[in-house]
């Protein structure tokens, strides 16, 4: 009886000493990408995925689980085991801003956080044939007709509008459309006289096919100085976007840093940057997974007060 | 014009050709499995282009989109299993004739009305796409929900015997489309706590759950009763297309090539609403009315030449606009993206020799379609030759799963079931089907389309006589509405 016990013990002993012998991964590791297939923030996972499958030696299986902009895949990595062999992949917002709306059950301390990879540039987009050229302009328009209509895409860019109509004492017509696509139409086609875009908006303003008036992520645009950003302009506010890795809470501390340590290499790789800065026209930054859980505590702490202002 | 015969030319090299003959057949083989569909072929394609040149990688893509529309009508004629919400209409005629042993006839007719309609698109966006994506432009919320209003009055004739179990199913399909985020306040409705639903239903778990999970049932249930209720495909000289029958659906096939060119061009409307109304169409101006849903050549004419037009006259927004129409088109954009193709007003200078490369590959496509289309009839009517007994519980196996991989896992699959059950005492009592699954596809658009223009409209009331077109598209529907009403009355009492 005692011999078996021991043996009992041993092999218990054995089996959950073997995480820490063995080197993670020693299997295929399953990314879930809280987006659908083919966009720009699922191109960027994938290009990422294969970087660090050289990194890390082993397979990554993509999966794409898209959804109240990256709060579906995020439940679904909360019930995933925190073993490190599933991580997800959102966006700052999905952690910052979403819980504030109530909608959802989780906050960004319900995860833990690897890395941050890249960041998103989005600027409010004008027709070609708007009265107006600059963001003053937009404004006196505004005042002088009485209001102007804006597209909205998301509720994070609807909250920072209504957040502007209050400092500015103008009328906004809040035209909701689904997903970029929705939102560049009316703009395109003058059926609005704003519009909240993501960075493809700059190839269609070097092409003359719109005017870029205002930026919304704090960074600006580099590569066109004469564009504003809203803190620029005098607001308090603004929308920062970047792509986030994550894990289960109380992830393996020794997997998290491998996987931190894999993408802090995968960004460095030329696919990777040619992608986030010729095509997706985003820009490079990478945040480790300590920074990434500060600096989007920092963004809910902000977005809480401009929640704040438009609920007076 | 010498840059363009350059560009044709380079993209008639062998690995082009390969690329797209490789895209064609993962597009047919994926999007004829139950449940899967084209713009899942698409994702999965997407990854294996990384490494090729943009030509050869867009050229596979459109090949895939290509080969995905005509496979999924292979699923809804042989098995009335729709992948997407337009093949629904592919299966009402197509299935029936499948049924009664000339699946080769009913799939010979899909893939050259589709490779008819997919043409003459293509040859509208090659020659016209700049003037015509201006003109698209013009269409803002206003105006798209006017031509959605009356759309929906024309397709009311497709609600069967009774048109108010036509309504009433419709208008439950429009309420089951309001699950998901208000579009404003961004507040759940009939989510029930499902981040799942958050994004509303998934469509093509609720199309397969409500159209092919009870027929297979039946089926089953059929083959309990008779051994022998499936028909023997007759021999090969009757299940064959004949070309004077072929010349006969000139009609149909050029009306459903033109209605799907247009809807395609404007973007937000859609495949669905095309098929649709191409369907109902043909349906009013057919010689034999009452033939349409039995099984008339007519219908799958007029279905798939409007449903394959859509996706060529669908690139015109998305390259001089970058807007895609479809979640295919939607897919197409991403995949430019990462290989460098920016669309908008300036692609065709910019991107010259790309885009004109991407028109004759797209030709290609289609020679492609029509070949491997051809050689996979045989093999493809084939299956109907399975006993029930097989085919129908595999069909079910492959039901779930695609909507398993395709829709988001276990919650898709239990929404397919229950409405499965749905689609069951829909089918007893004798409701359309058909009308519900239009419901639930335009409502949202009519909702979103409805709820701009009134914000639009809201502070400045005078400005609706800037939409002369929109006025008289809102005029005209209860005059067609009566008319419809009429011919209804008088074919019931002829």
């Amino acid at each position: 009886m005692h011999f078996m016990k021991h043996l009992i013990a041993g092999a218990a002993a054995l089996v959950m000493a073997t995480p820490a012998f063995a080197e993670f991964p020693d299997k295929s590791v399953t990314l879930v990408v809280g987006f659908r297939a083919g966009g720009g923030s699922d191109a960027a996972a994938r290009i990422l995925a294969a970087e660090m499958e050289t990194q890390l030696g082993q397979k990554i299986i993509v999966e794409n689980k898209g959804g109240g902009g990256g709060a579906v895949a995020t439940q679904y990595i909360r019930s995933q085991p925190a073993d490190g062999y599933t991580i997800g992949f959102a966006v700052a917002t999905t952690f910052a801003f979403t819980p504030l709306t109530g909608r959802v059950d989780f906050t960004a301390d319900d995860v833990d956080f690897i890395a941050t990879t890249h960041g998103y540039r989005t600027v409010y987009a004008a027709p070609k044939e708007a009265p107006f050229d600059d963001w003053a302009g937009m404004i006196a328009t505004a005042k002088d007709r009485g209001w102007i209509n804006y597209a909205s895409i998301i509720p994070l860019d609807r909250a920072i509008m209504q957040y502007i109509g209050k400092k500015e004492d103008i009328a906004v017509n809040i035209v909701p459309t689904r997903g970029g696509a929705g939102a560049r139409q009316a703009v395109l086609g003058g059926h609005v006289d704003l519009g909240f875009s993501g960075s493809n908006a700059l190839p269609m303003m070097e092409d003359g096919a719109l005017k870029v008036i205002a930026a919304l992520n704090p960074e600006g645009i580099a590569e066109h100085a004469q564009i504003p950003t809203l803190g620029g302009l005098g607001y308090d506010v603004a929308a920062s976007e970047a792509a986030v890795f994550f894990g289960p809470k109380g992830m393996d501390p020794a997997a998290r840093d491998r996987l931190e340590a894999a993408l802090a290499e995968a960004v460095k790789s030329e696919t990777f940057r040619d992608f986030v800065n010729n095509k997706f026209r985003g820009f490079e930054t990478f945040r480790s997974g300590a920074d990434t859980a500060a600096s989007i505590a920092a963004d809910t702490q902000a977005y809480e007060g401009l929640m704040a202002v438009i609920a007076e | 014009m010498d840059l363009i015969l350059t560009a044709i030319w380079n993209a008639l090299s062998l690995w082009t050709l390969l690329s797209v003959a490789g895209g064609v057949l993962i597009g047919i083989v994926i999007g004829a499995i139950p449940g899967l569909n084209a713009p899942m072929a698409i994702a999965v394609a997407i990854p294996l282009t990384f490494a090729m040149s943009p030509l050869s990688a867009i050229g596979m893509l459109v090949g895939v989109m290509k080969g995905g529309g005509f496979g999924g009508a292979v699923g809804a004629i042989l098995l009335n299993t729709p992948g997407e919400p337009h093949s629904a209409a592919t299966t009402l005629d197509g299935h029936p004739l499948a049924k009664s042993g000339k699946p080769r006839k009913a799939l010979q007719t899909a893939l050259y009305s589709s490779v008819v309609g997919d043409s003459c698109s293509d040859l509208v966006l090659i020659l016209l796409a700049p003037v015509l994506a201006i003109y698209a432009l013009k269409a803002g919320p206003v105006e798209l929900a006017a031509i959605l209003i009356l759309s929906l009055t024309l397709v009311a004739s497709l609600s069967g015997r009774s048109l108010a179990k036509g309504i009433f199913a419709a208008a439950l399909g429009a309420l089951l489309a309001t699950v998901g985020l208000d579009l404003e306040t961004g507040n759940p409705r009939f989510a029930f706590g499902y981040i799942e639903l958050y994004d509303g239903l998934p469509l093509a778990a609720v199309a397969i759950g409500v159209l092919a999970v009870p027929e297979i049932i039946l089926r089953l249930q059929d083959g309990r009763q008779a051994k022998t209720a499936r028909p023997d495909a007759t021999s090969d000289g009757e299940d064959r297309l004949a070309l004077s029958e072929f010349k006969r659906l000139g009609k149909p096939i050029f009306r459903g090539a033109g209605i799907g060119t247009a809807i395609g061009a404007l973007p937000g409307l859609g495949t669905t609403l095309a098929a649709f109304l191409s369907y109902a169409a043909t349906q009013r101006f057919s010689k034999q009315p009452e033939k349409l849903g039995t099984g008339a050549l007519e219908g799958i004419a007029a279905t798939e030449s409007a449903n394959s037009a859509v996706s060529g006259a669908n690139l015109i927004p998305l390259l001089t606009l970058g807007i895609p129409g479809n979640l295919t088109a939607a897919l197409l954009v991403g995949a430019f993206l990462i290989h460098g193709v920016t669309p908008g007003p300036m692609i065709f200078e910019r991107n010259a020799e790309l885009v004109y490369g991407l028109f004759a590959a797209m030709i290609m496509a289609n020679v492609m379609v029509l070949l491997i289309g051809s050689l996979g009839l045989r093999v493809f009517a084939l299956i109907v030759k399975v006993p029930p007994h097989v085919v129908y519980p595999s069909v079910l196996l492959l039901c779930v799963v695609g909507i398993y991989v395709s829709q988001g896992g276990f919650f898709a699959v239990w929404l397919m079931l229950i409405f499965a059950v749905l689609g069951f005492v829909m089918i007893k009592m004798e409701i359309s089907v058909v009308c519900f699954i239009i419901g639930l596809v335009l409502g949202p658009m009519i909702e979103l389309s409805i709820r701009q223009s009134v914000i639009l409209l809201g502070r400045n009331p005078v400005a609706i006589f800037d939409h002369v077109f929109a006025l008289c598209l809102v005029v005209a529907t209860p005059i067609v509405a009566w008319i419809l009403i009429r011919d209804r009355a008088r074919l019931s009492d002829g």
